[in-house]
C-alpha cells in the first residue's frame, strides 16, 4: 500500500482508535463534539498526504449504514479514503469497514471476469468465459429447468453484507411464476421488527443499525434525547462510525443509557445500567418492566387510553377487540366505516360503552385501562388487563431468577427509562434471531407506547418524510416494500381501510392485474401457512425451502440465482445446506470475490462492482440523499443489478418473447447506462453527465427540513375531521396486536383476497418463551452435556459476511474467538487464548477462548458470521474454514420457529466447551494474511469502459 | 437427499466398500452430471478408448444440460476409483508406471499411443447398487399409495413425448398430489413425479419427457403385477 502511505501498522493504529473512541465515549468528549474547523495554514498543503489526487464524493458500503465519504484517486488507483464531514449522520466518521475497500478493491481474491468452474463442486478450479457465454450458459439452464419441471424450479436469494440485490431477487422469480426467494437474514434480521412495527401502528421501527431511529442523530438543539435503551444492539460495534459515533455523543451530552445485552459491549461499558439478559429470555426482563410500570402507574394514562387499543374489551372466544355494534345492536357509528367503534368500560357512567374514535378530549368515555367484568353473560377483559394478567408474575425477583440479571439492576433500569421526560428503545437484531423474533418488538414497542413516547421529538418510534404531514386517514399498504406489489399485482389488503373498500378495491384490480396467478403464488410459497409475517417481504421460509429440496416435495426448487454473500456462513447450521448441494441441479453466483460458498457450490460466477465502482443513490442521512460514485472501474465487473438483468432478459428471448410468471415481474436495470440514468434521476440530474459535472449541486439531495421531520403527526385533524390517528384497523396503536390474530387465520392482509390456510393463533401481546434449548434441568430440551448458552453478535472488524479476505483486519482479528467467564474457564482447565473445540447438537467448530468477566459464567459468545474463509494456493485446507470455526455450524435451524415469522435459533442454543487444538489450515499470524494484500498486478489493472451488452 | 449407496453383504472387503462410498459421492455430487457418470460405468464395463467413452456420452440425452465435458467426467470416475485409466502402447501393451520410471516426460508419452478406460470392481458394484431397477423400486417402497399415478405418468409418456404443461393437465387434481408436510395439507406439483421417475432413470427429457428403455421395461412389470393383483 505505499500508493496511499498506508502502512499496516498506521491502518492497525487507526483502525484501533476508531473502536476505541467509541467505546470510552466520554473520554474522548473533546474529540466528539463540534468545532470551528481550523484554518488552513501555509505549509498544510506539503504536508497533505493528498496533495496532488484527485478528489471524488462517493458512499461507503461497508455495512448498511453507508456513511458519506471521499475517495482519493492517484492515476485511477484509489489510495486515499476518509469520512466525509458535510454528512449529517456520520459527519466525517469513516471505520475499519470502510476503510479496508482499499483492500477488497484491490485483493488478489477478487473476481474480474465471469467464471465458469472447471473442476468438481468444492474444487477450486475455474476457466474465464465470455459475458455471453456466462449470460446464455445461466439463461439456458434456468429455461431448461422451466420447461422441464415448471416455474417453482427456480429460486434466488441475496443477503450476507455487502449485497444491494434486494429488490432484484425478491422480483427475478416473479418474473418466472416461482414463489420461492430468501435471505439468510429477513426473518433472522430485521423483517420481524420492522414489520411488526407496520402492523402494531403503521410506523418506522425501533431500530438504529437500519436508520429506522433518526432522532438520536440530531444534531444540536434539534437532538432531545434525554434516555435511551439499547435492547439487544452495539451500535458502537455494529456502525463504529455513525451509529458508535453518535452514541459516545449522546453520552458526552449526558442521555443516561441503558444496555440489555448478555455480552459486555462498548455501549454496555459506558451505560448507566448493564442488564446481563440470558441469551434468548428478553421478553421475561420486557414483561417484568410492564409489571412494574402497570403496578406503579408509571405509564402515560391519558395516550393510553386514547392512542392504543389497551381499553377494547377482548372476546374471549375470538380473542379479537369486541365492535360496538355487536354489543349495542342500535349504536349508531358516527365515524367513517373505516374507522369503527369499540367497546370498553366507561369509568364516567361505570357501564360497558361503545367507543368512538375521536381525539381525547372529544371522547364520549373515560375508558378503564385494566378491567374485568361481565356483560350480557359473558366475561369480557380488556387488552390492558390481559396483558397485566400475562405481566403479573414477572416481578424484579422473578425475572432476576429466569433471565440472570439482578433485580436491583432491573429496577434501576426501569426508573430511568420511566423518569425520562421522553425515552426510547432502540431494539437490534438480538431477538430477530430467535424463537421470540416477534414477541420482543412487541413488548419494546409495547413499552414505549403506554409511556406515550411516540411521535414526539427525541424519542425512538418517529416519523419521517412523507406522510408527516397527514390529510387523510392513515392506510398501511402491506406486499414488499411500502406496499410495492399490492396494487402491481391486486394481492394484499390495506389496512385502514374498511372490509367493503378493499373488496372494490380487490375486485377492480382482478381486472387490471395478475392478481389470480400473484394470490396463487403467495399461497405455494414454502412454509407460509404457519409464518405469514415472512409475507411482508414476499419471502420463503428458510428450512422448508432446505427441505423441499432434500425431499423433492411439494416442489423442488432446483435452479439458484444467488445474488450476494457467502451463504455457508450467512444460513444456519451450514452443514445442513452444504448436505443439500447435491440435490441443486444448477447454482448461479455474483459477488466480487470468491467465497467458500462459491467455491463449494456455485457453477458459474458473475464479477460484481466493489462499492467504490458502483453507482448507487440510496443512503439517506437524516434529510438527505447520497451518492455511491463509480470512482474508478477494473476488469469486466458490472453493477449488482446486471447479471440478473442479462439473464432475464436471455431468458425471455429464449423462451419466444415471454416469461411464464408476473409482469412486470423483474426489477432492476440490465445496463450500466440504465443504472447510472436512474440514479442520476433520483438525485435529479438530467443524466448521468450531468451529475458527475455538477455533483456539488446535486449531492447531497436535500429534502427541506419542514418536509422531513414532523412529530405528533396522529394528532393532527384530516379531512374526515377527526385526528389522523395511526394506520392500522383501529386507528389506534395496537399494542394489542389484534391483526396478529387474522394473520394467523387467514393471511390477512397480505394474502387476499384469497386466504391463506389457517395456523394456530399468533400471540398479539408479549410473552415469555423458554429457550428450546434450555440450560435448565427439567426444562423441555434440557440436556445436561451441553451446559453453556452461546450467544453471538458483531465485531468491529467485519459486516456479515464481508470483509474476511481484508488482511489488516484479519490481523486484528485473526481468528474465531468464544468469550468465556474466568471462573467456568477455570472449571474447564481453559486459559485465556487456548484453542477450544465448542459443540452443539448439530456439529462443532473450533475458536480461541477470550476470557472475561463481560458474560454470565453458563453464557458464551462469538462473533456471528466467523468464517476464516482462508483461501489460496498455498493453503491446504480445501474447505477455505468454513467448517472448522465457522459458528453457524452450530446454530439451530429446526423447529421450534418463531411463529409469525419463521425464525430460526442462531442464538440462545446450548453448547459445550472442550479444551482442544488449534484445528488445521487456519490461519493466525499476521504473516499468513499476507496472500490477501493488495498486489502490484490489480493495481495496476487498467481502467475499464462499461461492460455492454 | 441423494440416495444413500447402502453396502451389500457380499462386499467382503472394506477397502472396496469405502470405494464405492467414493464413487456414490463422485457420481450423485451433481445432479446434472449423475446420470452420464452413471451410464459412463456402465459402458465401460468393457474397455473403452478415451474416444469412444467421450463420444458416447455425448451421444446421452442428458449430456445436452450436464455441467462438464465427457473428459473431466473420466477424470471424476477416475480419481473417485470408479474407472481405471489404462494407458497403452501403439502394440496395444499396457504401459506401466515402471516403464515411464526415468523417462523424460515428453518421452514418457511418446510410448502412450491411447488411453483407455474400465469400470473396477467397486464401480461394477456401485452399477449394481445404484441401477435404475433398484432406484425405482426403493421410489416405490418410499410411497407405495403413489404407484398408480407412476404407471399412468409413464404410460402417458410411452404414447408419445410429453411437454411438462401435458403432464400437469394428466395430474392435476389427482389426490396423490396431496401430501401432509408439518402438519398442513400441501397440494404438491406434478414436478415431483417427474423428478422422481427421472431420477430413478426411468423418465428422460429429449425434446419433450420420454421412457427410458429401464422406464419401458419397469412398466411393462408394473402393468402386468397390478394386473395379477
Amino acid at each position: 500500500m505505499s500508493q496511499s502511505k498506508l502502512t499496516r501498522r498506521s491502518f492497525v493504529r487507526a483502525a484501533a482508535l476508531t473502536g476505541a473512541a467509541s467505546a470510552i465515549g466520554a473520554t474522548l468528549t473533546g474529540c466528539m463534539q463540534e468545532s470551528e474547523p481550523r484554518a488552513a495554514t501555509e505549509g498544510d498543503q506539503a504536508l497533505s498526504s493528498t496533495a496532488g489526487l484527485t478528489k471524488m464524493k462517493t458512499m461507503c458500503h461497508g455495512c448498511i449504514q453507508m456513511c458519506p465519504a471521499i475517495a482519493y484517486l492517484k492515476d485511477g488507483v484509489v489510495v486515499k479514503l476518509e469520512g466525509d464531514p458535510e454528512a449529517p449522520m456520520s459527519r466525517g466518521s469513516m471505520c475499519i469497514k470502510g476503510l479496508n475497500q482499499l483492500h477488497t478493491m484491490y485483493s488478489p481474491r477478487r473476481i474480474l471476469h465471469p467464471l465458469r468452474r472447471a473442476g468438481e463442486r468444492g474444487e477450486n478450479k475455474w476457466e474465464v468465459i465470455s459475458w455471453d457465454e456466462a449470460i446464455t450458459e445461466a439463461a439456458e439452464h434456468i429455461v431448461d429447468a422451466i420447461e422441464k419441471y415448471g416455474p417453482y424450479s427456480f429460486f434466488a436469494s441475496v443477503g450476507g453484507g455487502g449485497s444491494y440485490s434486494f429488490q432484484e431477487a425478491m422480483t427475478m422469480p416473479m418474473a418466472f411464476g416461482s414463489p420461492t426467494v430468501f435471505e439468510p437474514g429477513c426473518a433472522q434480521c430485521y423483517l420481524p421488527r420492522w414489520s411488526m412495527s407496520k402492523l402494531f401502528y403503521g410506523g418506522t421501527d425501533q431500530s438504529i443499525a437500519d436508520s429506522a431511529v433518526r432522532e438520536v442523530f440530531r444534531t444540536g438543539e434539534n437532538n432531545k434525547t434525554e434516555m435511551l435503551v439499547l435492547w439487544g444492539t452495539q451500535p458502537s460495534v455494529s456502525q463504529t462510525a455513525m451509529s458508535g459515533r453518535c452514541m459516545a455523543e449522546l453520552r458526552a451530552a449526558g442521555v443516561k443509557t441503558v444496555v440489555v445485552d448478555p455480552n459486555f459491549s462498548p455501549d454496555a461499558a459506558k451505560a448507566d445500567v448493564w442488564l446481563p439478559v440470558r441469551p434468548g429470555t428478553d421478553t421475561g426482563l420486557l414483561l417484568s418492566w410492564f409489571r412494574y410500570i402497570f403496578e406503579n402507574k408509571l405509564y402515560d394514562e391519558e395516550f393510553t387510553k386514547y392512542w392504543t387499543n389497551l381499553p377494547f374489551l377482548i372476546d374471549p372466544d375470538t380473542k379479537l377487540p369486541v365492535k360496538a355494534a355487536e354489543l349495542f345492536p342500535d349504536f349508531q357509528q358516527t365515524t367513517p366505516e373505516n374507522t369503527p367503534a369499540y367497546v370498553c368500560f366507561d369509568l364516567r357512567t361505570n357501564a360497558v360503552a361503545p367507543f368512538e374514535y375521536s381525539a381525547p378530549a372529544d371522547s364520549a368515555v373515560d375508558p378503564e385501562i385494566f378491567w374485568t367484568g361481565e356483560f350480557n353473560g359473558k366475561t369480557y377483559k380488556t387488552a390492558g388487563q390481559i396483558y397485566k394478567e400475562e405481566a403479573d408474575p414477572w416481578t424484579f425477583e422473578h425475572a432476576g431468577e429466569v433471565c440472570w440479571c439482578k433485580p436491583e439492576k432491573i429496577e434501576e433500569a426501569v426508573k430511568l427509562y420511566t423518569e425520562a421526560s421522553v425515552a426510547g428503545i432502540s431494539n437490534g437484531v438480538a431477538s430477530d434471531m430467535t424463537e421470540s423474533a416477534s414477541e420482543v418488538p412487541l413488548g419494546c414497542m409495547g413499552l414505549d407506547s403506554i409511556m406515550g413516547y411516540i411521535n414526539k421529538p427525541g424519542c425512538t418510534m418517529t416519523q419521517y418524510g412523507k406522510g408527516n404531514q397527514p390529510t387523510k386517514r392513515p392506510v398501511t399498504y402491506h406486499n414488499g416494500p411500502n406496499g410495492l406489489f399490492s396494487d402491481m399485482y391486486g394481492i394484499g389488503a390495506v389496512v385502514g381501510m374498511s372490509d367493503a373498500e378493499n373488496e372494490a378495491r380487490a375486485a377492480e384490480l382482478a381486472t387490471t392485474t395478475q392478481q389470480a396467478l400473484a394470490n396463487q403464488i403467495l399461497k405455494d410459497r414454502l412454509g407460509m401457512k404457519d409464518h405469514k409475517g415472512l409475507y411482508a417481504w414476499c419471502h420463503s421460509h428458510i428450512p422448508t425451502v432446505r427441505d423441499a429440496i432434500a425431499t423433492g416435495e411439494p416442489y423442488k426448487p432446483r435452479v439458484w440465482f444467488d445474488m450476494s454473500g457467502n451463504k455457508l456462513a450467512m444460513l444456519g447450521n451450514a452443514k445442513s445446506w452444504y448436505d443439500v448441494f447435491p440435490e441443486i441441479d444448477y447454482i448461479i453466483g455474483q459477488y466480487p470475490h470468491l467465497t467458500s460458498f462459491h467455491i463449494e457450490a456455485c457453477d458459474i460466477v458473475f464479477p460484481i462492482r466493489e462499492w467504490l465502482e458502483e453507482p448507487l443513490a440510496k443512503g439517506m442521512q437524516l434529510n438527505t440523499m447520497w451518492l455511491m460514485n463509480e470512482c474508478t472501474h477494473i476488469g469486466e465487473t458490472v453493477s449488482h443489478c446486471i447479471p440478473a438483468g442479462q439473464v432475464v432478459k436471455k431468458c425471455t428471448e429464449l423462451m419466444g418473447g415471454e416469461l411464464p410468471g408476473l409482469k412486470p415481474g423483474f426489477m432492476g436495470q440490465s445496463t450500466e447506462e440504465e443504472v447510472k440514468e436512474a440514479q442520476a434521476k433520483t438525485l435529479g440530474a438530467e443524466s448521468w453527465e450531468d451529475l458527475q459535472a455538477n455533483i456539488d449541486k446535486y449531492v447531497p439531495m436535500v429534502i427541506p427540513e419542514e418536509e422531513y421531520f414532523g412529530y405528533f403527526q396522529h394528532e393532527t385533524v384530516v379531512d374526515d375531521g377527526l385526528p389522523a390517528g395511526f394506520g392500522t384497523e383501529s386507528r389506534k396503536i395496537e399494542v394489542y396486536c389484534q391483526i396478529l390474530l387474522k394473520l394467523a387465520r387467514t393471511g390477512y392482509p397480505f394474502c387476499y383476497p384469497e386466504p391463506q390456510e389457517a395456523c394456530e393463533d399468533y400471540s398479539p401481546i408479549c410473552r415469555f418463551i423458554e429457550p428450546a434449548e434450555s440450560p435448565y434441568e427439567g426444562a423441555p430440551g434440557y440436556d445436561a452435556e451441553y451446559p453453556f448458552v452461546l450467544t453471538s453478535g458483531r465485531v468491529p472488524y467485519f459486516h456479515h459476511g464481508t470483509m474476511r479476505h481484508a488482511p489488516f483486519s484479519r490481523e486484528l482479528f485473526p481468528t474465531a474467538e468464544i468469550r468465556i467467564n474466568p471462573a467456568s474457564a477455570a472449571e474447564l482447565g481453559i486459559e485465556h487464548m487456548d484453542w477450544v473445540k465448542v459443540t452443539s447438537r448439530r456439529g462443532e467448530v473450533h475458536a480461541r477462548a477470550y476470557l472475561t468477566e463481560g458474560v454470565h459464567p453458563k453464557t458464551v459468545w462469538m462473533e456471528r458470521f466467523w468464517n476464516p474463509e482462508c483461501y489460496d494456493a498455498s493453503q491446504a485446507n480445501p474447505t477455505g474454514g468454513w467448517r472448522e470455526c465457522n459458528v453457524n455450524v452450530l446454530t439451530k435451524n429446526d423447529a421450534p420457529f418463531n411463529e409469525v415469522y419463521g425464525s430460526y435459533t442462531n442464538r440462545g442454543f446450548t453448547v459445550k466447551i472442550e479444551k482442544s487444538e488449534k484445528p488445521q489450515g487456519v490461519w493466525v499470524e499476521a504473516e499468513e494474511f499476507a496472500p490477501f494484500m493488495p498486489t502490484d498486478e490489480m493495481k495496476a489493472e487498467p481502467i475499464t469502459e462499461d461492460v455492454t451488452f | 437427499m441423494a440416495e444413500s449407496i447402502t453396502p451389500s453383504e457380499e462386499i467382503s472387503s472394506s477397502n472396496l466398500i469405502e470405494e464405492v462410498d467414493s464413487i456414490g459421492t463422485a457420481v450423485v455430487r451433481h445432479p446434472l452430471n449423475r446420470e452420464v457418470l452413471y451410464q459412463l460405468l456402465v459402458y465401460c464395463q468393457e474397455e473403452r478408448t478415451l474416444e469412444e467413452a467421450e463420444q458416447y456420452a455425448m451421444t446421452l440425452p442428458q449430456f445436452s444440460s450436464a455441467t462438464q465435458n465427457p473428459y473431466r467426467m473420466l477424470c471424476t470416475l477416475v480419481e473417485s476409483k470408479g474407472l481405471r485409466r489404462i494407458e497403452r502402447d501403439h502394440l496395444g501393451n499396457e504401459v506401466t508406471a515402471d516403464m515411464k520410471e526415468g523417462l523424460a516426460e515428453d518421452d514418457a508419452e511418446d510410448i502412450v499411443a491411447s488411453e483407455h478406460y474400465q469400470t473396477t470392481e467397486a464401480g461394477i458394484e456401485f452399477i449394481e447398487q445404484y441401477s435404475p431397477k433398484s432406484r425405482l423400486v426403493k421410489m416405490l417402497s418410499l410411497a407405495p399409495e403413489r404407484s398408480k399415478d407412476y404407471c399412468d405418468l409413464l404410460e402417458f409418456v410411452e404414447e408419445q413425448p410429453r411437454t411438462y404443461s401435458e403432464i400437469v393437465s394428466l395430474l392435476e387434481g389427482r389426490d396423490a398430489l396431496q401430501i401432509i408436510i408439518a402438519g398442513h395439507r400441501e397440494t404438491m406439483q406434478p414436478s415431483v413425479f417427474v423428478d422422481k421417475l427421472e431420477r430413478a432413470g426411468a423418465l428422460v427429457w429429449q425434446d419433450g419427457w420420454r421412457l427410458s428403455e429401464i422406464g419401458a421395461e419397469f412398466l411393462k412389470e408394473m402393468k402386468e403385477a397390478n394386473e395379477k393383483s
